[in-house]
């Protein structure tokens, strides 16, 4: 079309446009009407124009995979799983390792490893276990990486394994170990987002755990670094929170010489919004999850079961959960343009702003005294409480909602007798060198009121 | 280590990746490229346009939802009466301020419950109303001046729009004050759906007497919902259906203007529905190419009034897009198209239920259907900002080429002197028809991908219990309550109350006026209908096929060719190709089915024969005799084939063509198969079926006989 079908219309200013919703607001306010400020204080107006786009520059990897967790069985069942989970289109598979030795050649008979992504967790770390893993990666084209954050363990639980000391030492081995793997740390951003941390301080810690990671192990681990992050339910500050990771680790690496523009990131949906009753909810809740993983970037994205935090592991959900991804992957089209999210000046702004606080909150850790010693002094801890607990008194004065928990409840829903594990984990009360950091869902409390009233 | 090392550290910008990456075409000929830049901003013509002011790129109004979020509006059809008003009373109790009806198929075409015709249709797929007295029931207790009433009805849309008026003047309301929208889009019932009963003109007739009528006596009443949704239901792609909807209401918009009123007495009060199907950024974008474009159209008739030419719309996620397969997949779908119609500015939504493929909601499904809005509406914090992907330059560049698209179709329906002209014509139908068609050949061929239909399949079923509707039994209290309303009424009354409308038809009366007199008189839906039915005539669609789409689009698939071989291979033994009457019977009109079917069954070399619509079974039975056809395939989408098919094969067995092999195909529940198989049909074909497979099985079992 040659001329312009639109030109008899009049652009509007940012004034303009404030000016026609104060006149239609009609003496109303302006500001408590129609801005809100987000729990990390970020502040969202009514609109943003052409003058918000500061950030434009994103990093979309070429290609989302769909992730699936296999636990290791016989070698042959679980080379069967694994085929079939391919045939799913599920090209990263995390393969946990609870043994202390494997028949690699039978695991991946008949199997073409050049495209997929294996993660390995193993729970012993075995001289000739890891020899076996890189020898294999070592002769094979392979993308092998090891699922392991000996920093994330040691703050979810409060204690090392064996010692400060000896957990570095192994960890030193297991890294000259496994001199083929792609990388050796998958540093679990998550425990910080699922106890309650919001998203300026998950990222500010989080590359404060990655910066001890360059402290203790040297630069070369910069590159063998990728981050495990769980996304919650405010759609467009996740997907701005994926690009502010890229860009503060690639600041943070650049800054030892060594900058990542392409940092590997693995998506999953939190578990704190997560809930037993109305838990079809769920499904709901981690399909937007899952969309802002994708539109904001995630290499890879692991989906939330469920059903999973009341039942054991079984095949239904974790079919729904895979089609779900499937059907992002295929029916909605929404990776055909890798970069819907360059140009919106929402986003723009959003990242610009959480980019701008969660660096100044890094900054302000290294220069106080870093990443393990704010732990030791339980101050990380204390901080995240103070988040929680805030989003929990919102939550209590239904501020903050969960369909069907807090608010528009199924009142004859009976979740009693449908629970085969308990969707309340306790913590084993040992001592411990610091305070761990728990992870915790919002509706827990109201859940077990319920269950005892039903 | 130091401590600080950070201190004097900016922030540094990411790298774009670069590498070249294949482009993807949509089903709307949009070539989308794998990255987007600001260069491809230089085309678009829209930027820097806002909320709340012409030409709404944005929304509707200038705070969109951080001040009032879309309305969660749910559809809901219930067989009787009092049923329906026990659902709106449960609503109304728990906050809902809208309300949603359905009426049954007899009811859309104009027929009483015991009209010959209807005799399983009666209560399927909505509520039966015959007269004044059923309405009665409907909104007993419901304030009509207080409740929002949106009414889906453009066929008998005169009756109906009597029947409530007179129920809400009984209950004592000033019509003044009633609220609400009623359909009465008829043009894309010629399109799509079928459910009209006149001709074009005469029903553009009934539209701006309508118009009149509730201009000046039912201000806060919305006159007509001009509707997309039906066309993407029907497999329209969304540039069709955008350009069709627009050119719909230009249409209704003249007619406005030639009867007489001025534009900003009627625009403020059109509002629009659009279906929302899985191309999440299409759907947004249509959204807000549609408010521009709308703008656009509506500055022509120079209004006075900002609200003539903003563009309110409602949006229901695709029934289209879900599958019976599987049946918890469609949580993901209609969540993803929910969260489109959002973003895209939406002014109220239904969201459908996990079963809506295949039947009525149930009281789960409809739970977690509107836990989805609410799930949005609450949780993830989607509503505070206006539009919060303008400025995407994918969007955006989207948008401006959705507009381009469109603008092309509207210039080409301009050509042929507006819609009413081109429907006479038959090209909108045939358009959507073979981009339905099309579309089934990519699903068929893998190039499009379902989840667990073609691809990812399970092989279990998921015990889910569809709400089943007894026919019979609301048919009987129709005829009950029909009888008692025609004993008890002055029938002299009522016959001068009828020969007035039928001498306003001829005389440009408002037949509005005189229908509700009518109606006053308690003269039932199927006189009303016929009162005018004598001057207007009733219409019957010419049936227009097209061959080639589908082999086009198909050609190198394998089953394909296998089917063509099977089709060869039994001319050889039969002496004639194999031949086919594709059937609908009852009031059901969503012929997109049958029309997919039958231009493909001819691509893989069937004769094939496509009934008339709204056939009863005993025509479809002689049809098929007279045609001499091997097959007969009954398309049932509404529900009435545990009726209607067994009738179909009495009949055959009365002319002793029990060789006569019946097949059916549509939306049938799988709790119906095991009894229509034992009336006797042979095979059932599911939605998501593949064409081919289908007429592969039907030929196997042919060829065994």
């Amino acid at each position: 079309m040659a001329y312009n079908l639109f030109k008899e219309f009049e652009l509007i200013s940012e004034k303009a446009w404030k000016q026609q919703i104060q006149f239609d607001l009609d003496g109303k306010d302006y500001n408590s009407e129609t801005n809100w400020t987000s729990s990390e204080g970020i502040n969202v107006k009514p609109f943003f124009t052409s003058e918000y786009k500061s950030i434009n520059k994103f990093y979309i990897p070429d290609n989302w995979n769909i992730s699936q967790t296999v636990y290791l069985k016989e070698e042959s069942i679980s080379n069967e799983e694994i085929k079939k989970l391919i045939s799913q289109e599920v090209y990263d598979l995390t393969i946990h390792i609870q043994r202390d030795c494997v028949n690699l050649d039978l695991l991946f008979k008949e199997v073409d490893l050049t495209y997929l992504n294996l993660y390995f967790r193993i729970d012993h770390f075995k001289e000739s276990l890891l020899s076996t893993l890189n020898n294999y990666a070592k002769e094979n084209k392979t993308n092998f990486h090891l699922d392991y954050d000996l920093l994330g363990g040691y703050l979810s639980t409060g204690n090392w394994k064996f010692s400060y000391k000896e957990d570095i030492e192994i960890f030193k081995g297991v890294i000259n170990n496994l001199s083929h793997f792609k990388s050796v740390v998958q540093l679990k951003s998550s425990n910080f987002q699922d106890s309650g941390a919001n998203i300026i301080q998950e990222i500010a810690y989080s590359m404060s755990q990655a910066d001890e990671y360059v402290n203790l192990f040297g630069k070369e681990i910069i590159k063998q670094l990728n981050f495990q992050i769980a996304i919650g339910s405010n759609y467009f500050f996740e997907i701005a929170k994926i690009q502010t990771y890229r860009i503060l680790w690639k600041t943070i690496s650049n800054s030892y010489g060594y900058p990542i523009n392409d940092v590997h990131i693995i998506a999953t949906p939190t578990i704190r919004n997560k809930t037993i009753y109305d838990y079809n909810n769920n499904i709901i809740r981690s399909t937007s999850e899952c969309m802002a993983a994708i539109l904001g970037g995630a290499n890879s994205v692991k989906n939330f079961n469920y059903d999973s935090i009341y039942k054991n592991e079984n095949e239904f959900s974790k079919r729904i959960s895979r089609n779900q991804l499937l059907i992002l992957k295929h029916e909605c089209h929404i990776d055909k343009v890798k970069n819907p999210i360059s140009g919106s000046y929402y986003i723009s702004y959003l990242v610009d702003e959480i980019s701008k606080k969660s660096f100044a909150l890094f900054k302000e850790l290294d220069s106080s005294s870093g990443f393990l010693n704010l732990l030791k002094k339980g101050i990380l801890q204390r901080k995240i409480k103070e988040s929680a607990q805030k989003e929990q008194v919102n939550f209590d004065a239904k501020k903050e909602i969960l369909v069907g928990s807090n608010l528009y409840l199924n009142k004859d829903e009976k979740m009693n007798g449908q629970l085969e594990i308990n969707p309340f984990p306790t913590r084993k009360s040992e001592k411990t060198l610091i305070e761990p950091i728990i992870k915790k869902r919002l509706a827990m409390l109201i859940e077990k009121t319920r269950l005892k009233n039903e | 280590m130091s401590r600080g090392k950070f201190k004097n550290i900016e922030l540094e910008q990411l790298d774009n990746p670069s590498k070249k990456l294949s482009e993807f075409e949509t089903s709307e000929g949009i070539m989308l490229k794998s990255r987007y830049s600001i260069k491809d901003l230089d085309k678009v013509k829209h930027m820097g346009f806002g909320a709340g002011v012409e030409p709404f790129l944005r929304g509707p109004y200038s705070s969109m939802y951080t001040t009032k979020p879309w309305t969660i509006r749910q559809y809901a059809g219930f067989s009787t009466a009092e049923e329906s008003n026990d659902f709106y009373q449960k609503n109304l109790k728990s906050g809902q301020k809208g309300l949603s009806v359905a009426f049954d198929l007899a009811t859309h075409r104009g027929y009483d419950s015991d009209h010959e015709r209807v005799s399983g249709d009666v209560g399927k797929a909505g509520v039966a109303i015959d007269t004044v007295e059923d309405m009665k029931i409907l909104f007993n207790k419901i304030p009509l001046d207080k409740m929002s009433v949106s009414m889906t009805m453009n066929g008998a849309v005169l009756p109906i729009m009597a029947f409530y008026i007179v129920a809400a003047q009984e209950q004592g309301i000033n019509l003044s004050e009633l609220k609400g929208t009623i359909q009465n889009d008829i043009l894309k019932e010629y399109m799509v759906r079928n459910t009209y009963i006149y001709p074009p003109t005469e029903s553009m007739r009934i539209i701006s007497d309508i118009f009149k009528f509730t201009s000046e006596k039912m201000p806060k009443f919305n006159s007509i919902s001009i509707s997309g949704y039906h066309m993407q239901e029907a497999g329209a792609t969304n540039d069709i259906e955008l350009a069709y909807t627009l050119c719909n209401g230009i249409e209704y918009v003249k007619n406005g203007i030639k009867s007489g009123l001025s534009i900003d007495e009627f625009a403020p009060r059109l509002s629009f529905f659009w279906g929302i199907g899985m191309n999440h950024f299409m759907e947004i974008a249509k959204l807000r190419a549609g408010r521009l474009l709308w703008s656009k159209l509506i500055k022509k008739f120079d209004p006075k009034l900002k609200k003539s030419s903003m563009l309110r719309t409602h949006c229901q996620t695709s029934g289209w897009s879900l599958t019976e397969q599987d049946p918890f997949n469609n949580i993901t779908r209609t969540c993803i198209e929910a969260s489109a119609a959002i973003f895209g500015g939406t002014q109220s939504l239904h969201t459908n239920s996990l079963d809506e493929a295949i039947a009525l909601p149930t009281e789960f499904s409809s739970r977690i259907a509107r836990n989805t809005q609410l799930h949005l509406q609450h949780e993830t914090k989607i509503t505070k900002t206006v539009d919060p992907w303008g400025g995407s330059y994918y969007l955006e560049s989207l948008t401006n080429d959705l507009v381009d698209k469109a603008w092309t179709h509207i210039e080409e329906i301009e050509s042929y002197g507006g819609m009413t002209k081109a429907i006479e014509k038959g090209i909108p139908k045939m358009r959507i028809e073979q981009s339905a068609t099309k579309k089934q050949a990519k699903i068929d061929s893998k190039r499009d991908i379902i989840v667990g239909l073609n691809e990812f399949k399970v092989n279990y079923d998921e015990n889910i219990q569809y709400l089943e509707i007894n026919n019979k039994k609301v048919k009987d209290l129709q005829l009950k309550r029909l009888k008692e309303v025609k004993e008890s009424r002055d029938d002299k009354k009522v016959q001068v109350s009828l020969e007035n409308l039928t001498s306003g038809a001829v005389n440009n009366e408002n037949l509005l006026a005189l229908a509700v007199e009518a109606a006053k008189s308690r003269a039932t839906i199927g006189e009303i209908s016929t009162a005018l039915e004598k001057v207007f005539t009733r219409y019957s669609a010419k049936i227009n096929t097209f061959t080639g789409v589908y082999s086009k689009e198909i050609k190198d698939d394998s089953t394909f060719k296998e089917a063509i071989d099977l089709a060869n291979e039994f001319s050889d033994l039969d002496g004639r190709r194999p031949r086919i009457l594709i059937a609908k019977m009852g009031q059901d009109g969503h012929d997109r089915g049958a029309k997919v079917i039958a231009t493909s069954y001819a691509d893989l070399g069937f004769d094939v024969d496509i009934g008339p619509l709204f056939q009863t079974p005993q025509e479809a039975a002689k049809q098929a005799i007279e045609n001499d056809v091997h097959i007969l395939g009954i398309s049932s989408l509404a529900g009435g084939h545990k009726t209607l098919v067994p009738e179909v094969i009495d009949e055959l067995k009365k002319y002793k063509r029990e060789d006569i092999m019946v097949i059916v195909g549509g939306v049938v529940p799988k709790q119906d198969y095991s009894f229509l198989k034992d009336k006797g049909v042979t095979a059932i074909f599911g939605p998501g079926t593949k064409i081919s497979e289908t007429a592969k099985t039907i030929l196997s079992i042919l060829m065994n006989k």
